[in-house]
């Protein structure tokens, strides 16, 4: 049975959820795209609440229709936009775009510089928009300019030594730096593996080189997910270094 | 990037016309660019992860981004919380907003591109001279899809580097 869109349209109007812009079928026959306006109220319900959105998908499967619901909501994009503007007039020809997900309270952003931002004025937007949000009262959860530099964690320098050990620093800076990180220098590499050594996850033997211990060994897990298993790409490293 | 072009060289044609039949098919054609642009910078995170994912319906991939990938890095981030690693918990965080963000859009740019390709009787609407929308939709925003998208991929890419969820 076909449903035209006046009466999909009535589903929503009786429940006084206005509906923004057309109702739109999918090239399937079941998809039907509906944008509605989502609003956070002051006290922090939704309107319309989520009993009431789960309550409209099952109405649409009732009768066989598969209701994607797009959430429209024009206070974050006017959010978005005033930091936006904020970050530009700061910053003027250094950032190409700014963008922000706000979740309740918390706000991450991204920020696409014209070219890759230094350490200082990283922190120097970073600071900027973190302002911007205490001014919307919103905590700044999360932060990345796309592009810059990006440094090793602790599970990708494990990780990445797994597979070459035992390595030296320069041996383990290289093959980070094949993955993409930027390692700041073989120092630093040093100190973070001489915490994790503290801390027993690396062992570091007489003729400067790093391995990992059992228990990090254990820690990291196995997979046998094909050629990009850490196991399997582990052995081949060793394959090429007896070869 | 190419599409994005593409996308916005249309935009700036669509200015240009005078006659309001090809406002509207230069208009409709500017939001179905920006959606593709958008749409493969999504594929191009999803194929790396995993290649059969390349194979994805455009449907899909939204739900696979909210399922199977903020998924993924939720456990990896509390792995990287066990070991107290603080850059793979930052990367995964902001990985998991992305995925969700990136599966919206994707969804809600998707819709907007079914109504720029086949629903001919919703026009492209102007509000002034440098102003139009189609499905109250604004094309500054459609502008936005492409970078945007690729934003999110960025932290998924980040994400994965530091936390091998995927290999």
């Amino acid at each position: 049975m076909y449903f035209p869109d006046d009466h999909l349209e009535s589903v929503f109007r009786i429940r006084e959820i206005p509906i923004v812009g057309k109702i739109v079928r999918g090239d399937g026959t079941s998809d039907v795209y509906v944008q509605i306006e989502y609003v956070t109220k002051s006290d922090g319900t939704k309107n319309p609440t989520r009993a009431q959105l789960l309550e409209l998908k099952q109405e649409f499967k009732n009768i066989n229709l598969n209701l994607h619901l797009l959430l429209v909501n024009k206070l974050g994009g006017q959010f978005e936009e005033l930091l936006r503007a904020t970050l530009f007039l700061a910053f003027p020809d250094q950032l190409r775009n700014v963008f922000c997900s706000i979740q309740g309270k918390a706000a991450s952003v991204w920020v696409e510089p014209k070219q890759a931002l230094t350490p200082t004025s990283k922190s120097a937007v970073e600071t900027a928009a973190r302002k911007f949000c205490e001014s919307q009262e919103i905590d700044l959860v999360g932060f990345a300019s796309i592009g810059d530099a990006e440094i090793p964690g602790k599970f990708a320098i494990l990780s990445t030594l797994k597979i070459i050990a035992p390595a030296d620093l320069t041996q383990l800076t290289s093959a980070l730096t094949g993955k993409g990180f930027t390692v700041p220098s073989e120092d630093w590499l040093a100190r973070k593996l001489d915490a994790i050594r503290k801390a027993h996850g690396v062992l570091f033997t007489a003729d400067k080189r790093y391995a990992l211990t059992g228990s990090t060994l254990k820690a990291l897990g196995t997979s046998k997910n094909g050629k990009r298993s850490l196991d399997v790409r582990r052995l081949l490293a060793l394959w090429k270094t007896s070869g | 990037m190419a599409l994005e072009f593409v996308g916005q060289y249309l935009q700036a044609e669509t200015f240009k016309r005078t006659d309001i039949a090809e406002r509207d098919v230069f208009g409709r054609s500017s939001f179905n660019r920006y959606y593709y642009a958008a749409f493969l910078e999504a594929r191009k995170a999803l194929i790396i992860f995993k290649p059969e994912w390349g194979e994805l319906g455009h449907a899909n991939i939204p739900d696979v981004l909210r399922n199977t990938i903020a998924t993924q890095f939720r456990n990896a981030k509390l792995k990287a919380t066990k070991i107290d690693d603080k850059e793979g918990i930052r990367a995964c965080s902001m990985a998991i907003t992305a995925a969700k963000e990136l599966a919206d859009l994707l969804q809600t740019s998707y819709a907007t591109r079914v109504v720029a390709d086949y629903r001919i009787e919703t026009p492209i609407v102007f509000q002034n001279s440098a102003k139009y929308s189609l499905n109250e939709v604004p094309i500054e925003v459609a502008r936005q899809w492409p970078s945007r998208a690729r934003s999110f991929a960025h932290s998924l890419f980040l994400a994965e580097r530091q936390a091998h969820v995927f290999s």
